[in-house]
């Protein structure tokens, strides 16, 4: 009996000793959406810090980070750090009491010289800075293939140009052979964001950036006349088999990364692309031998109505705190400053530190996203990302559907409006 | 928080043995000192104490919990009643996942079995039987994702008049000029099926290696005597071999019908339930953990389990049975 009480006690001592190990938090736990170049991008952004400080940081990436975070938040083992594609999630997590509250951890002074108060503003909740934005984009740029215009006698758009010119270019691609757009709205598990973007854009030039806030605070009907005009403005496009390359077949089958791929095939298929700036990079990969701006460019979304010409739509990911480590205060710091912000700077991501130079940009065209960005009057954000889970993801599927059948607009929308009254009440 | 797991492992190891053998120690002391017919009793319960609390916290609790969870709201806080079985059996979306999942259990099931079987016989009677038989279940070894995307490029399409990279518009563009191709899975006529062929494609080598072995398992000699009493091979395969097999054919039916009820990966990869594919599993995946409604989320998982416990009582019961019989 007493040998038996011995080990029993042995055995709860060598538990004791692996659990309370205190393991010195050496390593940094930081979840993300970030693969391929993106991945080997932050490893090399963090390799100065690993060097400087001696603290590890470990990547874990997936596509389904919506998913993951959540399992991994109810499971009481978040990661320490995490970049969510959207601020629709960094408020659950902050509201839900899972976040660390970023002025703790910041050095403010630093913090206000390097972000502008828009940016600081949508990482904030219920008054607390909760996010720090970085790898921003602009969306809605219309990009182009300048060698296609020069060959069928076109004329390049302007930045000031309007969505009457744009229906007329495109009437002009019909009669020389081409498509004017090339769409692809596939992406695995967020397949349709691509027409969100799209909605987002026109939505914001028909009703203004204050209805567009309404919108994603769900407090504007889905089946609005609002709302219903932007549908069927893209319908106009969409809806019409003349008007995209391959037909909604197509549209829904293609992925966002190679749907540029018609402009750049030979013969030229198609003459417009709809897509953030990131899609340079996609370019790039796909087609080595592009030069920017000789071999492919962008303009601005075409203005709908003159008032909200100057708007500019962005995206981000933003990065939220779990824990609060000497550690962890160590590595936010750095990922915030513009030096660590400078490394994404090369692979067309757009810093959302305004202190990061334009010359750290490897390339014109980013260069002038990145100008455009920094100056714009009216920045807003993605609003299908401002919006609750559910809700974006019943928006990414409608677009699925209308793409597939534009004349079920009314009972897309209606369906639509179901989702906002539940997920808003 | 970063515990050193392969410390850990080790450890359990060691601990869990050690703590296993002084359980036993300190039961069998107990029943010593009971009488012996204390003892008896009690023994049997010591031993099979250890599996049954595993089973309990891992298996029993949850599924309870889940039915508790499944009537109340979205974050666990409030009774609903059965507010969360009104919305499956109401909302318009749930309709076409059930519809879906119907669908799946039909074709899925049916062809499986249809084909598993006609595989079995075929090739039963050729010389390369063991060749033909690795390639049908070549694909139970690739993992549902991996099927998805492989498929994925099968369906793949590009518009009539440049080249097909997807395999299928290849081959059906090239066998009939005049044929159009067809985004197989963005397209609501077509799209659930061509799901379904994916499935079908991974699990009729199972259905085959388990139908294959009933065959070879009835005996030569039955056969031998219908054939020298004149009977053909089809009134054969009807009258004998199909009643001797029935055993072997309910267990893999029942068996395909547990694993389509939970089809996921498929769905999930392929078009993420989009145009009207989804189906229970996915749903489930996406109230839990894309919209965080714990309680329709529970819902469906009960939904899930009631579903599939007569199937599952069909096989225990035929399962007793042939423990009797044997």
């Amino acid at each position: 009996m007493k040998r038996t009480v011995l080990i029993m006690f042995l055995m709860a001592a060598a538990l004791g000793v692996v659990f309370a190990a205190p393991a010195g938090q050496k390593t940094i736990n930081f979840l993300g959406t970030w693969g391929g170049q993106e991945a080997d991008v932050f490893m090399a952004m963090v390799k100065p810090f690993e060097e400087k400080t001696g603290i590890k940081v470990e990547l874990e990436s997936t596509r389904d980070l919506d998913a993951v975070i959540t399992t991994r938040v109810e499971a009481g083992n978040p990661p320490d750090i995490a970049a969510l594609p959207g601020p629709g999630k960094l408020v659950e997590l902050a509201q839900g009491g899972k976040l660390i509250e970023l002025s703790k951890i910041l050095d403010m002074k630093e913090f206000d010289k390097n972000y502008s108060s828009g940016w600081k503003t949508l990482g904030t909740v219920n008054g607390k800075l909760y996010g720090v934005f970085m790898k921003a984009a602009i969306k809605g740029l219309v990009w182009y293939d300048p060698v296609t215009f020069r060959d069928k006698g076109l004329t390049v758009p302007t930045n000031d140009w309007t969505w009457t010119q744009m229906m007329d270019l495109s009437k002009q691609a019909i009669s020389k052979g081409l498509a004017p757009w090339a769409i692809g709205v596939e992406s695995g598990s967020a397949s349709g964001w691509v027409g969100t973007d799209w909605l987002e854009n026109i939505f914001l030039r028909v009703n203004g950036p204050d209805k567009y806030r309404d919108w994603y605070e769900g407090k504007l009907s889905w089946t609005s006349p609002e709302v219903k005009k932007a549908w069927e403005t893209w319908g106009q496009i969409i809806a019409d088999p003349k008007m995209i390359y391959g037909g909604s077949g197509y549209v829904n089958s293609t992925n966002f990364g190679n749907a540029a791929a018609p402009l750049f095939a030979q013969p030229p298929q198609a003459l417009l692309h709809q897509q953030a700036s990131f899609i340079q990079g996609f370019i790039t990969t796909q087609f080595p031998t592009l030069k920017p701006v000789q071999d492919f460019n962008f303009v601005a979304f075409p203005s709908i109505d003159a008032k909200y010409s100057k708007a500019v739509e962005s995206a981000a990911d933003v990065v939220g705190v779990f824990r609060d480590t000497p550690e962890i205060r160590q590595f936010v710091n750095y990922l915030a400053s513009a030096e660590a912000q400078a490394f994404w700077a090369p692979t067309g991501a757009l810093a959302t530190n305004r202190n990061v130079p334009l010359s750290a940009y490897s390339d014109e065209l980013t260069k002038r996203a990145a100008d455009i960005l920094n100056k714009s009057e009216i920045v807003v954000f993605d609003a299908s990302d401002m919006m609750k889970p559910e809700m974006n993801a019943a928006f990414w599927s409608a677009i699925v559907s209308y793409v597939d059948n534009p004349k079920q607009l009314d009972s897309i929308l209606a369906g639509l409006e179901k989702v906002r009254r539940e997920a808003y009440k | 928080m970063h515990t050193n797991y392969i410390l850990v492992a080790v450890v359990a190891l060691a601990v869990i043995p050690i703590f296993l053998w002084a359980y036993l120690m300190i039961t069998e002391r107990i029943a010593a000192h009971a009488s012996r017919k204390a003892a008896g009793i009690l023994r049997p319960w010591f031993w099979i104490l250890p599996a049954v609390s595993l089973l309990i916290i891992f298996l029993v609790y949850p599924v309870v919990n889940t039915v508790v969870l499944s009537f109340m709201d979205a974050r666990s806080e409030n009774f609903v009643g059965l507010q969360n079985y009104l919305y499956i059996f109401s909302d318009s979306g749930m309709l076409v996942v059930l519809k879906n999942n119907l669908l799946w259990l039909v074709f899925f099931t049916l062809v499986c079995l249809m084909l598993g079987l006609l595989i079995a016989v075929l090739s039963d009677r050729v010389k390369y039987e063991s060749v033909a038989k690795a390639c049908i279940f070549l694909p139970m070894a690739i993992s549902f994702v991996a099927a998805g995307v492989i498929w994925r490029f099968m369906y793949e399409f590009r518009p009539a008049g440049t080249p097909q990279i997807g395999t299928v518009n290849a081959i059906l563009t090239a066998l009939f000029p005049n044929f159009e191709p067809k985004a197989w899975l963005f397209n609501r006529s077509t799209n659930n099926i061509a799901l379904i062929v994916v499935g079908i494609w991974m699990w009729t080598g199972f259905a085959m290696v388990i139908l294959s072995a009933g065959l070879k398992g009835i005996s030569e000699d039955v056969l031998e005597a219908a054939r020298i009493d004149g009977a053909g091979e089809i009134a054969i395969f009807f009258k004998i071999i199909l009643p001797l097999m029935m055993p072997t054919i309910t267990v893999v039916a029942t068996t395909l019908i547990i694993n389509v009820l939970k089809v996921f990966d498929i769905v999930y990869v392929m078009t993420n339930g989009n145009l009207g594919t989804e189906v229970i599993a996915n749903r489930m995946y996406k109230e839990m953990f894309n919209f965080r409604n714990y309680g329709r989320a529970s819902a469906i998982a009960t939904l899930l389990l009631l579903a599939i416990i007569p199937v599952m009582i069909m096989n225990l019961k035929r399962f007793n049975a042939e423990e009797k019989n044997g």
